[in-house]
């Protein structure tokens, strides 16, 4: 589990590396994930791009 | 033993055979080292400088999270770390990426090449600067490049110094390299890495396959980095 846990916090630092240089180009898709697996190629846990932020947007924001 | 190390040096300015020899004689001894240990720790005192003859090492510092920076790559024919001789310690580490081969030079014995050869030690004052440029241009690498530009960079810049030393055929070299020390050296995450690989692929500018880097396009590759190789002080001029 506590292996688990280390995936995602990867998955996290991953994510965010990735929009990081996707912001100075002007893009911020947050679609996108990350699908955490073994090594037996099955599948463990997802973690969402969204998930690795707190997004705050302004009141007026559609 | 030494070859891609006079190579380097000759490819800028001329050695002269007693020269050579000095830099022969000064060498007392090779280490061997395996991936992943360390030449030199940080704040051990040094009285040895290593020149690189095969493998592939790092210049290295780590984070408190365990998170790794590369702040340069040591390819055949370097002294990794010829600054030691004036510092005495490092305040970085220098470890084996892969299995390594030093070529060891007491400081005494620099000592020996400052006091009978005037020429070779302005040569080897030149290294220690051609160091601090490569720095400043991975500085702005890390500060204004994004992922493709740092990449692309790096590979611009391999790709000229591993030619000085012979160790480049048909725009492609050897890089034995695993994604994540690529990430470690662009301050990337390893995903970002892999992602990054496949878009510049994609785009027709390098295949990077089991440790072998083939550039497609060199000129769309340097454009991508915006690469100068000034920084490198190619030119051969008398020191």
């Amino acid at each position: 589990m506590s292996d688990l846990r280390s995936a995602k916090i990867l998955a996290v630092d991953d994510i965010r590396s990735i929009i990081s240089d996707d912001a100075r180009s002007g893009q911020l898709d947050l679609r996108g994930r990350i699908e955490i697996a073994d090594e037996n190629n099955q599948a463990l846990a997802t973690v969402r791009f969204i998930e690795a932020f707190v997004v705050a947007l302004p009141a007026d924001c559609p | 033993m030494i070859h891609h190390h006079l190579m380097k040096l000759r490819a800028r300015d001329d050695i002269s055979p007693a020269e050579e020899a000095a830099i022969r004689n000064a060498v007392v001894r090779t280490r061997r080292l395996s991936a992943d240990e360390t030449l030199v720790k940080a704040f051990d005192e040094v009285d040895v400088c290593s020149i690189l003859v095969s493998g592939l090492a790092a210049r290295v510092k780590d984070m408190r999270d365990g998170q790794r920076q590369i702040s340069e790559l040591h390819t055949p024919g370097d002294f990794a770390d010829l600054h030691s001789f004036t510092l005495k310690y490092l305040e970085h580490d220098i470890v084996a990426l892969t299995a390594c081969e030093f070529a060891i030079v007491p400081h005494a014995a620099m000592r020996a090449i400052t006091d009978q050869h005037r020429h070779l030690t302005r040569v080897y004052w030149f290294a220690t600067n051609l160091d601090g440029a490569v720095h400043r241009e991975w500085v702005v690498s890390l500060g204004r490049r994004d992922a493709a530009g740092r990449m692309a960079h790096l590979f611009c810049e391999l790709h000229i110094r591993l030619g000085l030393v012979g160790l480049v055929r048909d725009d492609a070299y050897s890089l034995p390299l695993t994604q994540a020390e690529l990430a470690q050296c662009l301050g990337l995450s390893d995903v970002h890495v892999n992602r990054t690989l496949m878009q510049l692929r994609s785009e027709g500018l390098v295949e990077f396959r089991s440790g072998q880097l083939s550039i497609r396009d060199l000129d769309a590759l340097r454009d991508v980095a915006e690469f100068d190789a000034s920084y490198l002080y190619l030119g051969r001029r008398p020191r």
